[in-house]
């Protein structure tokens, strides 16, 4: 059936595509594309329904649906896609015309082509969606109509008309809504929709006028016979019009939209079933009147109403009229001429009256559309729609024609291909045989698999077609073979390539390991000529040489040499040595004979002379020897080659030696005789001599020997008379007689023989023959030998073999191949071989090259004698020195050899064998044809400028130094000679400078001794280290940048964060390194040269003390630190364990809480990210408390005032406070606020530095600055003198009186990341001019009225919060351990506890083990144990509060200060004493210590404390579960419920038996238990099981030494002097004048605060009030003392100058300062300054 | 005359990866370098897009995520290197690490495309490896710019996996003049014998 489709498709036109899907449903040939839009149409369903809903009806249920259409909208247009695709161009406009409204409409209409089918399957569903649908679709189904195919129409339309009559019972119910658009309610909606659908509908006229009218006349036959069936429907329609709002209105709103509709629709449905009658005649009069062409816009409205009407009608009709009588009406079909006017026709004339009309058909047609294909409905609707205008029934109706009759229509129309076989003489031509190319050989591709079934309907559907020439010959449809590869192959991918593919470039690198690679490519613009010039080819030896050529050669050697020697004249050279040398020994001796002092300079000398002459005597006797040889040999080979000659018959060789005899005169003869004789003498001289003395020397010797032998004769003798003797005497002894055997196997050696006397007749005869051999003896001719080449040579010799060697020798040729670096570069002609065996080449070549040279070859090749070409030789010419000159290059001779094996038939005598070739009896050792060619290699020159063309030296041949030569002449093996014992050598022979041929060597040894380097003397392991030095270190240090790189290297403070250190040395200033070297050069500085201060220098020490123990300990620190774990470098989660995952889990299963805050980390910035950036500190300034309020203590007025003010008491604002943060120099302050509970709420950001901009953690927590911040009372002073100008001007001046201050440390802030809270500030005790608020006026919540005899009455608080932003990161906790002093049981315990611990509360960390001076940790202990206090005040024992002022008057420095990113160390108390400061836990262990000592049960507490964090405090134990606390950093005392404590989590406590975890689950100290029996509250360290150390480190007893009163008093003299300078010069635009009076009394007040806080009973009250009533009563005072721990001068100076008294401006006023010290033992100072301005009352 | 500082422009892309087995995968990249450097343009840090892997047989990412910076320097210690970060999405939608990769920004001008082998730390143990898989949190690097020095890495176990191709053009100025060469010695010495 597929097949058919495709037919279809082919054959009609796209929009068709909905009839060929109608096809296929109705034959219920389910094909491809019927389940597509089933689906669509669910989506599409509800979508045209919400909107005709919303539009219509105005009821309840309308409005949830209409939250739907907007997305569904989209969807539908989706939908609508497909469609619109298919459907013809002229539905195209109405969509875009027809806006927002149709786009539903549309898509409805598009997709109620499958709606029907829809409706069908899903009708109980969507019945009432369809309904809807039909209002839109007139357009959509013109359009469609209009180009049908009229033939098609006519059958679809029946088929589908039959084909659903289930949906058609339905259809009564589905008029509804048209109904509802119908009645008066929804009026003005309804006019809407027509509007809307107006402009859709003239557009598609507009287009498709001719088809619309088409469409109408073509409708009305079918209209005509439907009223019948209509008729009985009518009414119903109508009574539904007029109930169909109502029935919603009582469904529930939880049900779904759907079941609403349908309930909706139901209820309509029985509504109509009643009212059928009265609609169908209201309908009828409507139609009726639609009939009427429309002349107004009310009529169009009337119409529209009529139309919804007639829709009712219609489709109460066609239900109604059950599809058999509709069928019968059908079957009549249009005929053939009326379908085709239906589209073709031409109405001109009725458009203006159809077309309002066609809305109302089309809507008709749509309804029919439920209940049956596209097709049918358009085509009844056209009826319908026409129906009471043409009355022309009969012959219109789309017939609806029984199953059978459809199915033989169809089989008329349609093709089937079939599945048989096809023959195959149906495929051909009639007369045409199959001829099977295969079966002829050629080649046939496999074809593409298809199914027979296929192939055959395909072939069927060809042959129906009668296009045969599909077929080829075979009667195989002609296809292409299947093009599918069975290979697979990756394709190419050009933009990627495999990276083991892709080319990278890559420089050659020369190498400097190898010459041979070294080369750089040439430059092709430099030229490099090199010349070689190859004279000519000389054979000594040729496997051709005839015998004679063998001789000739060794004659002429033979006579080279000789010649070379008589040149030499050797003979004559070393005579005349011989003869001097003589001469100078006899004179010698003659002059030693004659003087009787014989010096053993002079015999030595002489003993020289005689050993150097026989040297010379016997080089002289064997040169001539060799002389003599040499030329008897020449003349013995010039004998044979005249044998040889002569023996052949023929001459081959041009050589020919004559011999020059020079003939002798007698004179001449006896002249020669003569000195034959006087040399023959003279040697003999010598020679006698020699042997005289050699033979003195073996007399000598044997003398020597002699003796020897003589004594060891004796003695062996003496030993044997002994023995015999012995013999003789005692028995036989075993002993004695293997004595006697060992000694007696002792040889005896023999006799030595005294040396022959000399002979001196045979030696003299000895002598003159070895004379004679040498020399000529006299009257022998003197012989002058002459080579030339004269003999002729015999052309033609009768000797076969001869003629055969000629031959041979006349077919030969050589020629030479170069071969430069390898390569052939040319080979020169081919030269024949003369018979001289030489070739004359005369070649020059020249080449360029393009490469440096390595080798320069000639290859040496001879064709045609022996055999045929082969390589005679190879010889290497050497590279030219690049200063070789071609022009000036001689020609060289370069050896060449060839161990060629060659034997001939003929004469030649062949080379490699030891063939005697000749007569005489000698035979010459094995030939190897061998031979010199004469050539020369150099440079060439530029003509122009006479430059060598030559590459750059290194390139060219090694140039061999004079100093190798020598190397080779000494023949030592280079590289083992020992220059120094060559020279040594050299200096003691006596060689002789200036002879030319020991030139080279004395040079030699020149250079060397030069080079010579003298042998270090010390020893070194890495002796090449310094080679790898980058410079030497005192270049480092002269050079300020690599010094500067160097310390930073180093990590010294000064440079640690110093960036891009400048490249050039002059722009580096002098004075980076002055802090260092200051900083360097301190510790040298003598301690006493600061300051004369007994106390001072107290100080100073325990501060350089404590830096150098620092230093000690980073340094043991700095190893441990270096080794990172995993976790600093990888982050990793740990294994959950049961409780995580439970938590997990639960987390899972917990509500979600949106809109629960969720905590969000502050990002920790790194540390180079921090670089630019500006890190501030903000300081949130929130509120204060109990703020002092002015008073104006006037002593005179008070009485009579002070029931004035009480009353005003609440009605003034007696104070404005303010707060001023100071950071680093830098101040921001708060606005003013009124009142003593004074709230700002204000941000204050301050800039923060670090030194030298470096963030580095380490670098951080070195930061010794301090935030301040003040609390000040401003004061506005009204300056306006005059009242009358009140109204017009303010002249006020603002005073600041300093009320209270806040100190918090950088490295607290840093250490914590943040700081909240409410602080105490730290204000005087008393404060003129001010007085606290009395308690009943404080709010009540911030006291606690029970214990107001605690500390906070008197004090202010400040809310604040502190914060960096950006956050900074924290300095890394220091975990390594360093060497534990307790046993390791113990340390083991302790750090299993302290797991165990941290493993519940992980942020509690308690301490167990801590570091003590040495370096050790120690368990903590031991740092607990009662110790005495001091005695502060004589004959009183010292109270807690006195121990705890003292404690508190120790300078203390915070921990982490002391040693950055370390533990801190602890003190024990002699120490804290000595060093005078401490930090917190040092503080607090030296009063637990004193409290102890009081029989009080105390405790060191750790915990967090504001605005310090971590810190140590004490815990004292009152009694009946009463416990108090002590700051033993301030000494103050609190109550554990005091809510302004300043401690704020308790983590754990230590006393010298154990130490205790906190595991309760608070931490606050108001709310923690503090029984440590209890196990449930406080975890014990030390148990049973195990006991805590018992030996304290701490001293028993700690000594107090009384500080000197002298020099207290001088301190306070000068303290008191410094601060008033200081405050003047603060001053700096006032006078200040100082009010002596009151500083005398401000000095007395002074002691008593100090006693104060010791809190004895005794010690009255000292009544300030009082003491001052005098100034108070003439001036208005303001004033504080403050008190602090002596620790230096700026410490204090800034302590006063931050309280801003220098701040007012009055010119009158006055100031009075006063200190006092009380000083405790130790040198513990507590400095008091009390500071005051006075302003005379007026 | 200079002054004083030698620049280092660095223009490039990272062009592309190869994860196998791993889709949605972006990378970061961040720079380390000596205290002597500074950044004088450019951006120091970037994240890319998320790159699906093609379908084709490369099964490389494509990110081409441009890096623009210039260097400015007094010293050539501490040259910059380019510390490449890359995660992608786990099958449960964690984002977990991919890999990590450096290499030193090229010190001679000119191109240079280099492919960077990646490599992840390993869990220490089975079981850790097994939850790391769960929870998607796998080891990652505290910091990645830590893998700029040799310090400490060798407590570190890692796998390597994928790689990521880089395309550096690198120009400097004032090198010369400052005294460094950044030519190969076999360059310069060649330079100075012809």
């Amino acid at each position: 059936m597929g097949d058919t489709e495709l037919v279809n498709l082919h054959s009609s036109s796209k929009k068709e595509m909905n009839y060929a899907w109608g096809i296929s449903e109705a034959d219920d040939e389910t094909s491809i594309i019927k389940p597509k839009p089933r689906k669509r149409l669910e989506t599409v369903v509800e979508t045209p329904f919400n909107l005709p809903v919303s539009e219509t009806s105005s009821t309840v249920d309308a409005l949830p649906p209409l939250r739907k259409p907007m997305p569904r909208r989209r969807k539908q247009k989706e939908i609508v896609l497909s469609p619109r695709d298919l459907d013809s161009p002229a539905s195209k406009p109405s969509a875009s015309d027809s806006g927002f409204v149709l786009s539903p409409g549309r898509s409805s209409a598009a997709s109620s082509h499958r709606l029907e089918d829809k409706g069908i399957s899903e009708a109980d569903d969507d019945d009432s969606v369809e309904v809807r649908t039909i209002a839109f679709r007139p357009q959509e189904a013109i359009a469609e109509t209009s180009f049908d195919n009229p033939v098609q129409l006519a059958t679809f339309s029946p088929v589908h008309s039959f084909k659903k009559p289930v949906p058609s019972r339905r259809k009564q119910k589905l008029f509804s809504p048209p109904q509802e658009l119908a009645s008066p309610v929804s009026k003005t909606s309804t006019s809407e929709h027509v509007l809307v659908h107006s402009p859709g509908r003239s557009s598609v006229s507009s287009r498709g006028r001719g088809e619309e009218k088409d469409s109408g006349p073509s409708s009305l036959p079918a209209r005509a016979d439907t009223p019948a069936s209509i008729s009985s429907q009518h009414p119903s329609v109508g009574e539904t019009s007029l109930d169909g709002s109502r029935s919603l209105t009582s469904q529930s709103d939880t049900r779904s939209y759907r079941e609403r509709i349908r309930d909706r629709v139901r209820s309509e449905r029985d509504k109509a079933a009643s009212g059928i009658v009265q609609a169908h005649q209201r309908s009828r009069l409507k139609q009726r009147l639609l009939a009427k062409p429309a002349t107004s816009r009310f009529d169009l409205i009337l119409q529209k109403e009529e139309r919804q009407v007639e829709e009712a009608l219609q489709k109460h009709e066609t239900t109604r009229s059950k599809w058999k009588s509709a069928a019968e009406n059908l079957r009549k079909l249009p005929s053939e001429q009326e379908c085709y006017d239906f589209f073709t026709q031409v109405w001109d004339s009725e458009t203006e009256e159809t077309e309002p009309h066609t809305p109302a058909s089309v809507q008709e047609t749509e309804e029919i559309e439920h209940e049956g294909g596209d097709q049918t409905k358009l085509i009844t609707s056209e009826y319908l729609g026409l129906q009471d205008e043409w009355d022309i029934v009969e012959d219109t109706i789309p017939t609806c024609l029984n199953m059978e009759e459809v199915h033989e229509r169809e089989k008329n129309l349609y093709f089937y291909p079939d599945s048989k076989l096809v023959p195959v003489e149906a495929k051909l031509p009639p007369d045409q045989e199959p001829r099977y190319p295969e079966a002829e050989g050629l080649y046939i591709g496999t074809q593409l698999p298809l199914s027979g079934r296929n192939r055959c309907r395909v072939e069927q559907r060809i042959l129906v077609s009668g296009e045969l020439k599909w077929f080829g010959d075979d009667g195989e449809i002609i296809s292409i073979p299947d093009p599918r590869s069975t290979i697979y192959y990756k394709p190419l991918l050009f933009d990627d390539v495999s990276p083991l593919l892709e080319t990278q470039y890559k420089d050659a690198v020369p190498l400097d390991l190898d010459k041979h690679s070294v080369m750089q490519p040439i430059d092709l613009n430099t030229m490099y000529l090199l010349g070689i010039e190859i004279q000519s080819i000389v054979f000594t030896h040729h496997p051709l040489f005839s015998r004679e050529h063998v001789l000739a050669k060794l004659l002429n050697d033979l006579y080279e040499k000789h010649c070379r020697r008589v040149s030499l004249k050797n003979e004559d050279r070393l005579g005349g040595r011989l003869q001097a040398l003589r001469r100078a020994r006899n004179a010698l001796r003659i002059s030693l004979e004659k003087s009787a002092d014989t010096s053993q300079e002079q015999k030595e000398r002489l003993r020289k002379y005689n050993t150097e002459i026989q040297e010379v005597r016997q080089m002289h006797m064997s040169e001539c020897r060799r002389d003599r040889q040499l030329l008897g040999s020449v003349l013995q080979a010039w004998r044979d080659l005249k044998e040889v000659r002569e023996l052949q018959q023929y001459i081959n060789t041009p050589y020919q030696l004559r011999i020059h005899a020079q003939q002798i005169s007698r004179e001449e003869a006896d002249a020669e005789q003569e000195e034959w004789e006087k040399l023959v003498q003279a040697e003999w001289e010598d020679f006698k001599e020699e042997k005289t003395e050699e033979f003195t020397k073996q007399k000598r010797e044997y003398k020597k020997v002699l003796a020897q032998w003589k004594k060891k004769r004796k003695h062996m003798k003496t030993r044997r008379q002994q023995q015999r003797e012995k013999e003789e005497s005692i028995e036989m002894d075993d002993d004695s007689t293997k004595d006697e055997d060992s000694e007696d196997e002792v040889p005896m050696g023999k006799e030595p023989k005294p040396p022959n006397p000399i002979d001196w007749s045979s030696l003299r005869n000895e002598l003159e023959g070895q004379l004679k051999e040498c020399f000529r003896p006299p009257g022998e001719p003197k012989l002058f030998l002459e080579l030339t080449q004269s003999a002729t040579i015999t052309i033609d010799s009768e000797n076969p073999r001869e003629q055969q060697r000629r031959a041979a020798v006349k077919r030969c040729s050589l020629f030479i191949r170069l071969l430069y670096n390898g390569q052939e570069v040319c080979r020169t002609k081919n030269q024949p071989l003369t018979a001289q065996f030489e070739v004359i080449l005369k070649e020059k070549v020249a080449m360029r090259i393009a490469e440096w040279p390595e080798s320069l070859k000639v290859e040496l090749y001879e064709e045609g004698g022996s055999f045929g070409r082969h390589v005679v030789a190879e010889v290497f010419i050497p590279i030219p020195s690049h200063t070789t000159a071609m022009e000036a290059v001689q020609s060289e001779p370069y050896e060449f050899s060839n161990t060629q094996v060659i034997t001939f038939s003929h004469a030649g005598v062949g080379c490699g064998t030891y063939s005697s070739v000749l007569p005489s009896s000698r035979n010459i050792p094995c030939l190897y044809t061998t031979g010199v060619i004469m050539c020369c290699a150099g440079w060439a020159t530029e003509k122009s400028s006479g430059k060598i063309l030559s590459p750059p030296e290194k390139y060219c041949g090694s140039h061999k130094s004079d100093c190798a030569d020598l190397m080779d002449i000494v023949n030592l093996p280079e590289g083992t000679v020992d220059m120094e014992k060559l020279r040594k050598w050299a200096e003691s022979s006596p060689l002789d400078p200036n002879d030319p041929s020991n030139s080279s060597f004395f040079y030699c040894l020149k250079n060397a001794s030069m080079g010579l380097t003298t042998e270090p003397t010390y020893f070194r392991l890495d002796p090449l280290q310094s080679e790898f030095d980058f410079c030497r270190m005192e270049d480092i240090i002269n050079n300020p940048r690599l010094r500067l790189l160097y310390l930073r290297d180093r990590g010294e403070p000064e440079f640690r964060g110093l960036r891009q250190v400048p490249i050039r040395e002059k722009e580096i200033s002098e004075d980076v390194f002055k802090a260092y070297e200051k900083r360097l050069a301190s510790p040298q500085i003598e301690i006493g040269t600061i300051s004369t201060d007994p106390l001072d220098i107290h100080r100073a020490w325990g501060k350089r003390f404590l830096q150098e123990i620092r230093q000690r300990i980073l340094k043991q620190c700095r190893q441990a630190q270096q080794y990172r774990k995993l976790e600093d470098i990888v982050t990793e989660d740990q294994v959950p364990d049961i409780g995580t995952l439970g938590l997990t889990f639960m987390q899972w299963l917990q509500p979600k809480r949106p809109l629960k805050p969720a905590r969000k980390e502050r990002k920790k910035v790194t540390v180079q990210g921090l670089g630019g950036q500006d890190v501030r500190l903000i300081i949130n300034v929130v509120r204060a408390f109990d703020v002092p309020v002015r008073k104006d203590i006037d002593t005179v007025q008070q009485s009579s005032s002070s029931a004035f003010h009480q009353s005003q008491k609440f009605s003034t604002v007696p104070v404005r406070p303010f707060v001023e943060v100071t950071f680093q120099g830098v101040s921001k302050r708060t606005t003013t606020a009124l009142g003593n509970n004074p709230t700002w709420n204000q941000d204050l950001q301050l800039p923060m530095r670090p030194p030298s901009g470096d963030f580095t953690p380490g670098n951080l927590q070195e930061m010794q600055d301090t935030l301040h911040l003040h609390l000040f009372d401003e004061i506005v002073v009204d300056l306006l003198e005059d009242d009358r100008m009140r109204d017009t001007n303010i002249h006020q001046r603002l005073e600041r009186h300093w009320l209270g201050s806040l100190s918090i440390p950088f490295i607290t802030l840093y250490h914590n990341a943040r700081i909240e809270g409410t602080f105490k500030l730290y204000s005087p005790p008393v404060l003129l001019g001010y007085e606290r608020e009395p308690p009943h006026r404080q709010f009540s919540g911030y006291v606690n009225e029970g214990h107001s005899s605690f500390s906070h009455q008197d004090s202010t608080f400040l809310t604040i919060f502190i914060s960096v932003q950006p956050a900074l990161n924290p300095p890394e906790p220091f975990k390594e351990q360093l060497e534990c002093g307790e046993p390791p049981y113990l340390q083991e315990h302790l750090q299993n506890w302290e797991q165990e611990v941290l493993a519940l509360y992980p942020h509690r960390k308690p301490k167990t083990l801590v570091v003590d001076i040495s370096g050790k940790s120690m368990c903590v202990t031991r740092f607990i144990r009662a110790i005495a206090p001091p005695e502060v005040l004589e004959g009183e024992t010292t109270n807690a509060h006195m121990a705890a002022r003292f404690v508190s008057m120790i300078p203390s420095v915070a921990g982490s200060v002391l040693f950055p990113g370390l533990f801190d160390i602890w003190l024990s108390s002699d120490q804290v004493l000595r060093l005078l400061s401490g930090d917190s836990e040092d503080h607090a262990v030296l009063l637990c210590c004193y409290l102890l000592y009081m029989r009080r049960r105390a405790w060191v507490l750790l915990g967090t404390g504001i605005p310090h964090g971590p810190t140590a405090y004490v815990l004292e134990h009152r009694g009946e579960g009463e416990y108090c606390l002590w700051d033993p950093a301030s000494g103050q005392f609190f109550d554990v419920h005091s809510s302004f404590c300043p401690l704020r989590k308790v983590f754990c406590l230590i006393n010298d038996e154990n130490i205790w975890a906190n595991v309760q689950n608070v931490e606050l100290p108001q709310h923690t238990k503090f029984d440590v029996n209890k196990r449930s509250d406080w975890w014990p360290a030390f148990g049973r099981g195990i006991g805590s150390p018992t030996t304290s480190i701490q001293p028993q007893v700690l000594e107090y030494n009384n500080t000197s009163p002298a020099a207290v008093q001088f301190l306070q003299d000068k303290i008191e002097k410094h601060l008033r300078d200081s405050l003047v010069k603060w001053r700096r635009t006032a006078r200040t004048y100082w009010n002596r009076y009151c500083v005398a009394i401000l000095r007395k007040l002074l002691p008593a605060l100090e006693r104060e806080t010791w809190k004895l009973d005794s010690a009255g009250q000292v009544d300030h009030i009082h003491e001052l009533q005098h100034i108070l009563g003439s001036h208005k005072m303001c004033g504080f003392p403050i008190n602090m721990p002596y620790t230096n001068m700026a410490a204090l100076t800034e302590s006063v100058r931050s309280t801003g008294v220098y701040y007012i401006e009055s010119p009158e006023v006055e100031f009075a300062l006063a200190v006092y010290i009380h000083p405790y033992p130790n040198n513990v100072l507590s400095v008091w300054i009390y500071v005051a301005s006075l302003m005379r009352r007026r | 005359m200079s002054n004083g500082v030698f620049l280092l422009s660095l223009t490039g892309q990272i062009e592309s990866a190869v994860f196998p087995d791993f889709d949605d995968i972006y990378c970061k990249y961040c720079f380390t370098y000596g205290s002597d450097w500074a950044i004088t343009s450019g951006l120091e840090e970037g994240i890319s897009q998320i790159g699906k892997c093609s379908r084709d047989d490369r099964q490389s990412f494509v990110w081409n995520f441009p890096l623009d910076v210039t260097f400015k320097s007094t010293n050539p210690f501490g040259w910059p290197q380019i510390v490449i970060s890359v995660y992608g999405l786990d099958a449960f939608g964690n984002d977990v690490v991919r890999g990590y990769g450096l290499c030193h920004i090229p010190i001679a001008a000119g191109q240079y495309k280099k492919t960077l082998p990646m490599f992840v730390p390993e869990s220490t143990t089975l079981l850790q490896k097994l939850t790391c898989w769960l929870t998607g949190r796998r080891p990652e690097y505290v910091e990645p710019r830590i893998l700029g020095q040799g310090e400490g890495r060798e407590v570190t176990r890692v796998r390597s996996q994928g790689w990521v191709k880089v395309c550096f053009n690198t120009i400097t100025r004032d090198i010369q003049q400052l005294g460094y060469s950044t030519r190969s010695s076999s360059n310069s010495h060649s330079c100075l014998s012809l």
